[in-house]
């Protein structure tokens, strides 16, 4: 299952946003991240990512530092900051609630509550 | 094959994105980072270096599409600076870029380049010249102080409009409208005064006379004086540097004196500079208008409407000041009728504008201006045309180049901004070569217009304008190719499936067909007009100018002795006769509004022009008469007759003009009592020009003779002239100013005469873009027709049935162009001549020599290049292939 694009643009800051709040991280990695637990349904044009991290560090939500990785090569982490914290709060709480209303409608348990 | 290298391929990728400078270093660096981890993992999954490189970066996005991504948080506020200049250091590599395609499309097609250099040029240049006129004639009277609060009063009565009226109109609008901050009234006497000083004496035509307000509501210069007070006192004058420098060598003469017609001395209170070309003023001398009692007619002020009345409104009277005015006026002077129109026309609208029955200075035309202007845009558009053409006809042979570019990653606008590009070079290249040239002919063009308005100053003016225009026939001329090229599917061209579009070759030819219009129009514009002028020139006007000389003579003392002078040069074997009248002769404005009715009548008299002459003046002039003869006697003695025109006959009821022999009328009813016995009744003549219908006029003898004419037995030339000096200088020490009635009355005609020039020289630029286009068109149809030319005469066609088969196209359209626009020529045309009231017919042989021309032109042109394709041996062109 291919999950529309729409809602993919909707998604990846949200998605973003909780990857690093786990721990910093780098941009073929938070792909790979992405990839792997949504068994690919999340299909992201993997260089479309960037400008979405750079607008986000634009808006103050995370920050970006270089680093060497051990073969010697320069690597570009971001890390969450305060406001994006905040952000991610918000944003739980709206995809819940959202999850919430459908689940709702279509007669499904809710498995989580909010 | 070489083998796959990672890091060579990488390396490449890196200097892909790095080119258009969209992308940061510490991008590409992370994208590269990104990059690298992919294509590690997919190695490790067991893929080539090679499959994993293409899987990697087709996965990251190509080119395009990370530009495009990037694109949308590039200028974000945090970097804006540098990438600015990166975006700018892109630019600038691909400007070069384009320059240098450009610079190749040149070399490799010097023929289309130069016919669209010479077009452009061409057009640009006429361009540029009119342009120059326009704006000359534009600006008249814009450089005053609040020149838009200036107006002068006309009034509409029964006989046109009148732009002078009696003195006491000044001061009934100051004392009635509190918005009116002053007038300014001017007077130019009809006869032109002799002025000197020890040294000279010459006659002065641009002797003004004004009130002392005049100085300070137009904007011209005091350079020393006071402008104040300098036309307070009667007796004094203003006179302009060049006056200064004519009389006295020098510019500072306030305080010296001039005399008048030898009669009036005037004091020098001030100097003026020079008054600018576009000012429908422009006087050599102001002399105070209370002078003009002593200097004129003692009761000018009270009985003779004859001043120019300027009024300046308060800036603050707002718009709606003159038209209330206007409709007031009537109601608080008795000197203008209740049925009279009064206009205030604002002062930059006199030159253009005025269409009054008398002027200062000879005035201009706006439609001529408007005339004028469309001319040279026709003209531009023509070379843009050709621009089009030739551009979009090399369609099959950029077709490649444009697949190509896209394919590389070009974006649509950046195909469109290279063909833009290109074709602002041209452009540019032919801005300045139209600019040198015109730099350089500008001492010519001044004599072609008759006005020095083409100075390096305008010129530079021009051509900063011309760099707008320019800017704007590049992208007009160039949006349409950059549009047609850059829509094209890359990959259809390149497969070949591409094939010459219908669509473009119907384009050409509309725009063919609009070229040749154009022509078309002009070149009928032109005849017509030539036509008018050999018929206002050689036309029957009633009169014979032919060797008469008219010599002005000035003050009473020289007017006295003119019986003498006159005997003396009937004595000389080559004057066949002499005549004289006060002023007026055939070409200048008689004395108008004089009001005569058979005596005894009661009935509203009849308003003639009047003209002041002796029986010498008819027979110098061949004027013939109708009924009667002329006065009896030589001058002075003929008190109590007077002789009218035809027209002036029928006006006062006598339709056989010898019922009017030996009646009583009238003349001036009130002021000049006598009863005048009409003694004869003229033809009649033309007197004006033939701008204008001929109107009632009358003679009376004349008592202050103005002008001498003479006529010569055989063609005059300085010697036969130089005759007349020995009497001359017998009764006066005044100079003898000849000069030939002929040439004067050519002179009427110097604006259209002008006009001829200029319409000639502008159909005939017009034609040659026309040509010029259609010859690089019909060139590049021999060309890519070769093959098929080649085909036909090796199964058998002649040469002449292939020229025919090429030639019939364009032809087709050249007709069809003319049959279409002839209607418009026709119209247009015959508006240019209804400002003539005798005018010549617009033949149908101007229409077939137009279409003789065009055809001929076009077809000598298109067979240049098909006789060429239709001789070459198809072996030839077909082996090439």
């Amino acid at each position: 299952m291919i999950v529309s694009r729409e809602l993919v643009g909707a998604s990846v800051q949200p998605i973003i946003l909780s990857i690093l709040n786990q721990q910093d991280s780098y941009g073929y990695a938070i792909i790979k991240k992405v990839k792997r637990y949504s068994f690919g349904a999340l299909e992201w044009k993997d260089g479309s990512l960037y400008p979405v991290l750079h607008r986000m560090e634009d808006e103050g939500l995370i920050e970006s530092y270089w680093q060497e990785t051990e073969t010697g090569r320069r690597r570009k982490y971001y890390r969450i900051k305060d406001a994006g914290h905040s952000q991610l709060e918000i944003e739980k709480r709206q995809w819940l609630h959202v999850d919430a209303v459908l689940a709702h409608l279509w007669g499904l348990q809710p498995r989580i509550t909010g | 094959m070489k083998a796959f290298d990672l890091e060579q391929a990488i390396s490449l990728w890196r200097t892909s994105l790095k080119s258009s400078g969209k992308l940061l270093e510490d991008d590409i660096a992370e994208l590269e980072d990104h990059l690298r981890g992919e294509i590690e993992d997919k190695i490790e999954e067991g893929s080539t270096e090679q499959a994993a490189f293409l899987e990697a970066s087709g996965n990251l996005g190509y080119r395009p599409e990370l530009e495009r991504e990037f694109g949308l948080v590039r200028y974000g506020r945090r970097k804006r600076g540098r990438s600015l200049v990166a975006a700018f250091r892109y630019q600038g590599n691909m400007i070069r870029h384009y320059l240098n395609v450009a610079r190749r499309n040149i070399s490799r097609h010097p023929g289309t380049a130069v016919i669209n250099v010479v077009g452009l040029s061409l057009a640009l240049a006429i361009c540029l010249v009119i342009g120059v006129m326009v704006q000359h004639e534009l600006s008249y009277d814009r450089f005053h102080e609040e020149a838009d609060t200036i107006h002068r009063v006309h009034i509409h009565d029964e006989s046109g409009i009148q732009s002078t009226v009696h003195a006491s109109l000044a001061g009934t609008l100051e004392d009635n409208w509190p918005n009116v901050e002053s007038t300014a009234r001017v007077f130019r006497h009809w006869e032109t005064p002799l002025v000197g000083n020890d040294d000279t004496g010459n006659l002065e035509p641009h002797f003004y006379f004004a009130d002392p307000s005049f100085l300070n509501m137009f904007a011209f210069d005091v350079r020393s004086g006071d402008s104040d007070t300098a036309l307070l006192q009667p007796f004094s004058v203003a006179v302009t540097e060049a006056m200064a420098m004519k009389y006295f060598g020098r510019l500072d003469v306030v305080g010296e004196s001039l005399l008048y017609n030898n009669r009036v001395t005037f004091q020098i209170t001030a100097v003026l500079e020079d008054p600018p070309s576009h000012s429908h003023l422009q006087p050599d001398f102001i002399a105070s208008l209370s002078s003009l009692p002593e200097v004129s007619y003692d009761r000018i002020f009270e009985q003779w409407s004859v001043f120019y009345t300027y009024v300046k409104l308060l800036p603050e009277a707002g718009p709606d000041a003159p038209s209330a005015i206007q409709s007031a006026l009537h109601e608080v002077t008795p000197t203008v009728d209740q049925s009279d129109e009064v206009i205030l026309l604002p002062v930059s609208d006199v030159h253009l504008h005025s269409r009054a029955i008398t002027e200062l200075e000879p005035i201009g035309n706006f439609r001529n201006v408007i005339l004028m202007a469309s001319i040279a845009l026709l003209i531009l558009l023509t070379a843009a045309i050709n621009y089009v053409n030739l551009t979009t006809a090399r369609t099959l042979k950029r077709a490649r180049e444009v697949a190509i570019r896209k394919v590389s990653g070009a974006r649509r606008i950046e195909i469109a901004n290279q063909l833009i590009l290109e074709t602002l070079l041209m452009v540019a290249l032919s801005l300045v070569a139209g600019v040198a040239v015109l730099f350089a002919v500008a001492d010519k063009l001044n004599g072609v217009a008759g006005l020095s308005v083409f100075s390096t100053e305008s010129l530079a003016i021009m051509a900063v304008i011309g760099v707008v225009l320019a800017a704007v026939l590049g992208l007009v001329a160039g949006g349409y190719p950059a549009i047609f090229f850059s829509r094209y599917q890359p990959a259809r061209v390149l497969k070949g499936a591409f094939i010459s579009s219908t669509s473009g070759r119907r384009l050409r030819s509309t725009l063919v067909f609009a070229q040749f219009g154009i022509s078309s129009v002009l070149i009928v514009l032109t005849m017509t007009v030539s036509r008018q002028m050999d018929h206002v020139m050689t036309a029957d006007v009633g009169f014979d100018a032919t060797n008469v000389v008219s010599i002005p003579v000035a003050g009473g003392e020289a007017r006295g002795q003119y019986e003498a002078l006159r005997q003396q040069w009937m004595t000389l074997p080559s004057v066949t006769s002499v005549g004289v009248s006060a002023s007026a002769i055939p070409g200048l404005r008689h004395s108008d509004g004089h009001a005569v009715r058979p005596s005894g009548s009661t009935d509203e008299p009849a308003i003639v022009q009047r003209n002041w002459v002796d029986r010498g003046y008819f027979e110098v002039l061949d004027i013939g008469f109708e009924a009667g003869e002329a006065f009896d006697e030589r001058i002075d003695v003929a008190e109590q007759t007077i002789i009218l025109n035809v027209a002036a006959a029928r006006l006062l009821g006598w339709v056989d003009p010898a019922d009017a022999i030996g009646q009583l009328v009238d003349l001036n009813p009130g002021s000049e009592s006598a009863a005048l016995r009409v003694t004869g009744v003229t033809e009649d003549f033309n007197y004006q020009s033939m701008h204008s219908h001929i109107g009632p006029l009358v003679f009376t003898a004349v008592d202050f003779p103005t002008r001498v004419l003479v006529e010569f037995a055989t063609t005059t030339n300085a010697a036969t002239v130089s005759d007349l000096l020995p009497g001359w200088n017998a009764i006066t020490n005044q100079p003898m100013m000849p000069s030939y009635l002929e040439a004067s009355w050519a002179e009427l005609y110097s604006s259209e005469a002008r006009w001829t020039t200029i319409f000639n020289l502008a159909s005939t630029i017009a034609l040659i873009i026309a040509v010029l286009g259609l010859f690089g068109l019909a060139a590049f149809t021999s060309e890519s027709r070769k093959r098929e030319i080649g085909i036909r005469k090796a199964l058998g066609a002649t040469s002449s049935s292939i020229m025919v088969m090429i030639s019939r196209d364009f032809a087709a359209i050249i007709l069809v162009s003319l049959i279409v626009t002839s209607p418009l020529a026709f119209w247009v045309a015959t508006e240019w001549l209804s400002s003539f009231a005798y005018r010549t017919s617009i033949g149908i042989e101007v229409f077939i020599w137009n279409a003789i021309i065009l055809l001929a032109t076009g077809l000598i042109t298109i067979s240049w290049h098909t006789s060429r394709a239709a001789l070459t041996r198809p072996a030839i062109t077909l082996r090439s292939e």
